[in-house]
């Protein structure tokens, strides 16, 4: 077989000790990282890409990846832990980590997070080893309307993610949608909703939005009621994962890390569609499907075991195509020309060292990122005993620092402020944020995808159902917005009846 | 006695006065650390080349300069802070084709005074932009095949670029108005999108930078038709110009280094000297010879006039063309 | 007369019609087009008509269903304004006295929105974040933000 000869060459590579030094650095710095709210891998590969220039191209890279896949298990601790989903794929694991955390499992919450991100980054690097050409022919079949129709079927399927009411879910996601109009328009580059503001040219900022709405909004909350010295979290009641646990996540972790692999190779947006889609899935086939949004432990395992997944293969249209599939990739690929190796079709087979290197380091990365953060979860654990009177004012003073941080300007500071209002409104009229910020990550994606498919068929419609992949990803979308509804309209119908 | 102290306190006075003089002169600049703000996000060219030419100019004047990203608004955002800094040379930043020749007629707005402008201090590198087509869907192989083609079909053909305004979608209008043919331009969101729809096919043509283009036509996913600049590119050797087939079409994209306006032309000079020297060693050729560009090094004054041709040249396109003004 | 069952989202609904007419208002200058031609402003504009049609649903299933009955929540505006506030003050300040000075009186001020705040602990805090926050973002990840600004004499540049 070619494909040991090739694993054989890669982890020759990453277990050079200096390989293996910088992997564990990028680990170790990508956790630590995460963990602060707001700064998120892009801004933290942004920041420590100079550092990289110095050495040679397989360690920069294995480091910068190291960053990349320890940022995303950072991100879910705060999620997890005070409500603060530092980027978009943990806002979903926040839903139901932190309900957990606040009936006192947050360990087994943290633990879930860990072992199903483990699981699924190793068998998403399989994956990568073994059909990254095909799984990147997939992703060159996403043209504009297949997009858009796999934008919809998101929508959809975000609905999901709100236990209350399905109207409010709605009116959420419409809201979401306008919002994420703020900024130049892609398709005219007329500026919308700018008000004259330079900053806005480029949109409204996700980070600064979510931690405005997440994470400030929480802290609104908590102080608006401040009966105890430690608010709302009870007893922290066994770190470890019981053979119940275990039994209940198999499943969401194995669906998880199939929807997150074969999401996340879709450039733009595709590897954020994955947790979100793994949580409404869940929803539908759990049989524990009335403890979701309360702290149902599949609520944590799918969505991370996606996103994990999902950032894995995220790499297969950067290493086998040369094309960026979303920030932290394009960051790669300018380390990358830096380095003088220009990403390409023809990597795998030009440096077949640096290509197979990466891959077996992403599964070593994982393996030490998984026995660096199980120690950990009992110290995150123990934060939560720290009096909230004096964790909120620092949670605040990262918040400010992690909005700044993203384009090192106070503007998203501000915004950051606005949105801990807008939020906090919200919250007393009983909406909730998730849909709103799934509607303002797709709104961008939805739009410009609808207005280039017509573009390109010069506004002929059929478009969208001429393609079959189109097509059937519209009539999947049917077919779970009636799954949606269904319950809703029974319990209507049985509500009238009893009546 | 007091003659004694008074010929002491002038002394001194005097001294003090020389040693201001000689700063506001430029002879101990830079005496500390030097702000290189790059209006662009990290990782991208821009970015890239201020970082390998702040590394340089740290050794040679013997002082830090730190590079800033302060990405927004297509370069606006970090222009507008660039004018707004004190023009004392402890901060300067960086400027490409998009942020300083195109969006001065682009915008209605713009946070700083476009009539003041910038002092420039020298052309860092050019970067051609390349046609290339999708070889499946476009059986063409020369540029006149391409607008025979284009000809024939009116209005069937898309070109994707990486936004309205950039001068991969200016290129793209510049062919549009020097041939006459009819083609639907598809914008997207940064270049790596666009170039993936063409290479899927989704897309029929476009102008890009030439460092990935070149990849994939290496690979055989896009056949290159010509590049955009006057001369032919090192990275594609094979490859006319533009200009062979339709003459004075260039369309290249630029990098350069800026000061604020007001800057003192001795501090101006002196870190234009340095640029130029930078410039001009066989390592930083290499570097930037590598990324598929053309190391420059121009004076300030080359710079002035390139920047003047370079925005009437797109004044003209953008007017032509009928870009709506943003 | 209709009599409204459920009051806060009857609110919720009326919000929803705000959002959507101020986004309406602030794009009555954006190019609508038709749905093979769409402008810059016809995604906005159909998502505020749908937004509207959502928020009247809303209001009238807040006129029929009568809500669950929850209660009552205590405001507490000082903490509200404190919070909020706090990272205004941050980004006007950042710039003028530096990283660690902001962020010193921002904790000071922020840490008493908890009515279990006291001088000494939050004094205490605030050295702590100041430090941790010059130390991990200026040194660490040389964010370019000074630690001291030009408003601090001596220290500032």
């Amino acid at each position: 077989m070619d494909i040991f000869s090739d694993l054989w060459l890669g982890a020759a590579t990453a277990f050079q000790p200096v390989n293996l030094a910088y992997g564990f650095i990028g680990c170790l710095l990508g956790t630590a990282i995460g963990v602060l709210p707001g700064l998120g891998p892009t801004a933290t590969i942004a920041m420590l890409l100079p550092i990289t220039f110095g050495l040679q191209p397989e360690a920069a890279l294995i480091m910068l990846a190291g960053i990349f896949y320890g940022a995303q298990y950072g991100g879910s601790t705060t999620a997890i832990l005070i409500n603060l989903p530092g980027e978009s794929s943990s806002v979903v694991t926040a839903i139901d980590g932190y309900q957990m955390a606040r009936r006192g499992r947050a360990g087994a919450a943290l633990a879930t997070a860990a072992l199903g991100s483990f699981f699924a980054g190793s068998v998403a690097t399989l994956l990568l080893a073994v059909a990254a050409p095909p799984l990147a022919a997939v992703a060159l079949e996403f043209g504009p309307a297949e997009y858009f129709s796999l934008m919809v079927l998101g929508l959809v399927a975000s609905v999901a993610l709100a236990s209350g009411s399905l109207l409010k879910a709605f009116a959420m996601i419409v809201f979401g949608l306008l919002l994420g109009s703020v900024g130049t328009d892609v398709e005219s580059g007329v500026p919308r909703y700018v008000f004259g503001i330079s900053q806005l040219y480029d949109g409204l900022n996700f980070v600064a939005v979510s931690m405005g709405i997440f994470g400030l909004c929480e802290i609104l909350r908590n102080l608006e009621n401040e009966h105890e010295r430690s608010v709302g979290v009870r007893k922290v009641t066994g770190l470890m994962l019981t053979r119940d646990d275990l039994r209940r996540i198999r499943g969401p972790v194995l669906r998880g890390t199939a929807l997150g692999s074969l999401l996340g190779v879709l450039p733009g947006g595709g590897a954020m569609l994955s947790s979100f889609a793994a949580y409404a899935l869940e929803k539908r086939v759990s049989p524990n499907r009335a403890e979701f949004g309360k702290g149902a432990i599949e609520g944590v395992a799918a969505p991370e075991a996606a996103n994990n997944a999902g950032a894995q293969t995220s790499f297969i249209p950067m290493l086998t195509l040369g094309i960026p599939g979303n920030p932290v990739m394009a960051l790669m690929v300018g380390a990358m020309i830096i380095q003088g190796i220009t990403p390409g079709p023809n990597v795998i087979s030009e440096e077949p060292a640096l290509f197979w290197g990466m891959i077996v380091s992403m599964w070593s990365g994982n393996l030490m990122l998984v026995i660096l953060n199980l120690p950990l979860i009992g110290l995150w654990v123990r934060m939560l005993t720290i009096p909230y009177h004096l964790l909120f004012p620092a949670i605040i003073g990262f918040c400010c620092i992690g909005a700044y941080s993203i384009n090192n300007s106070v503007f998203d500071v501000f915004i950051m402020s606005g949105f801990s209002v807008v939020g906090f409104a919200l919250f007393k009229l009983r909406f909730e944020p998730a849909p709103l910020l799934l509607g303002f990550i797709l709104g961008p994606m939805l739009e410009e995808n609808l207005r280039r498919a017509m573009l390109i068929s010069q506004g002929d419609p059929t478009i969208f159902v001429r393609s079959p992949l189109s097509l059937s990803l519209l009539v999947v979308a049917v077919l779970v917005l009636g799954l949606v509804l269904a319950p809703s309209i029974n319990r209507k119908r049985n509500e009238a009846f009893t009546e | 006695m007091h003659l004694k102290r008074f010929i002491i306190l002038a002394a001194m006075a005097a001294s003090i006065c020389a040693v201001t003089a000689t700063a506001g002169r430029g002879q101990d600049y830079p005496s500390k650390t030097v702000t290189v703000i790059v209006p662009f996000a990290a990782g991208g060219n821009t970015d890239a080349f201020g970082r390998l030419v702040a590394e340089q100019l740290d050794k040679r004047l013997g002082q830090r300069f730190i590079v800033e990203n302060k990405p927004g608004a297509g370069g606006n955002v970090g222009l507008g802070e660039l004018a707004r800094a004190e023009p004392d040379g402890y901060t300067i930043g960086m400027g490409t084709v998009s942020s300083n020749a195109i969006n001065q007629n682009l915008f209605k707005t713009l946070p700083y005074d476009k009539a003041k402008g910038f002092a420039p201090l020298s052309l860092i590198a050019r970067m051609p932009n390349v046609l290339v087509v999708n070889p499946e869907k476009m059986p063409v192989n020369s540029v006149q095949e391409l607008i025979e083609l284009l000809k024939k079909e009116p209005g069937k053909h898309t070109y994707a670029s990486s936004g309205v305004g950039t001068s991969i979608h200016l290129a793209g209008e510049l062919l549009a108005t020097k041939t006459g043919v009819k083609i639907t331009h598809v914008p997207y969101k940064g270049s790596s999108q666009a170039i993936m729809d063409v290479v899927a096919g989704h897309i029929d043509f476009m102008f890009d930078n030439i460092p990935t283009a070149a990849q994939q036509v290496k690979a055989g996913k896009l056949r290159a038709l010509a590049v955009t600049s006057l001369d032919k590119a090192s990275l594609l050797p094979d490859v006319p110009t533009m200009d062979s087939v339709i003459p004075g079409f260039e369309a290249t994209s630029w990098h350069g280094i800026f000061a604020p306006p007001g800057t003192p032309p001795e501090i101006v000079e002196k870190l234009s000297q340095a640029v130029q020297a930078i410039l001009h060693e066989p390592a930083m050729k290499e570097k930037i010879e590598g990324m598929g560009a053309t190391p420059v090094g121009s004076t300030s004054e080359e710079f002035a006039t390139f920047i003047k041709g370079e925005t009437e040249k797109w004044a003209e396109v953008i007017k032509a063309a009928n870009v709506p003004l943003q | 007369m209709l009599k409204i069952k459920n009051g806060r989202d009857f609110v919720g609904g009326v919000a929803m019609i705000v959002v959507s007419l101020l986004f309406i208002w602030f794009g009555r200058e954006l190019d609508v087009g038709n749905s093979s031609q769409m402008g810059p402003g016809y995604f906005p504009r159909m998502l505020s008509l749908l937004l509207i049609g959502i928020g009247v649903l809303i209001i009238v299933q807040a006129l029929v269903v009568a809500s669950e009955g929850e209660p009552d929540e205590t405001a507490n505006w000082k903490a509200y304004a404190l919070v909020i506030l706090a990272p205004i003050v941050f980004g006007l300040a950042l710039s003028r006295l530096g990283l660690a000075p902001t962020m010193f009186l921002m904790i000071v001020a922020v840490s008493f929105a908890s009515k279990y705040a006291g001088w000494r602990q939050s004094v205490a805090l605030a050295l702590f974040m100041a430090i941790c926050s010059v130390v991990l973002f200026t040194r660490l990840l040389s964010l370019p933000v000074n630690a001291f600004g030009p408003w601090i004499p001596f220290l500032g540049n």
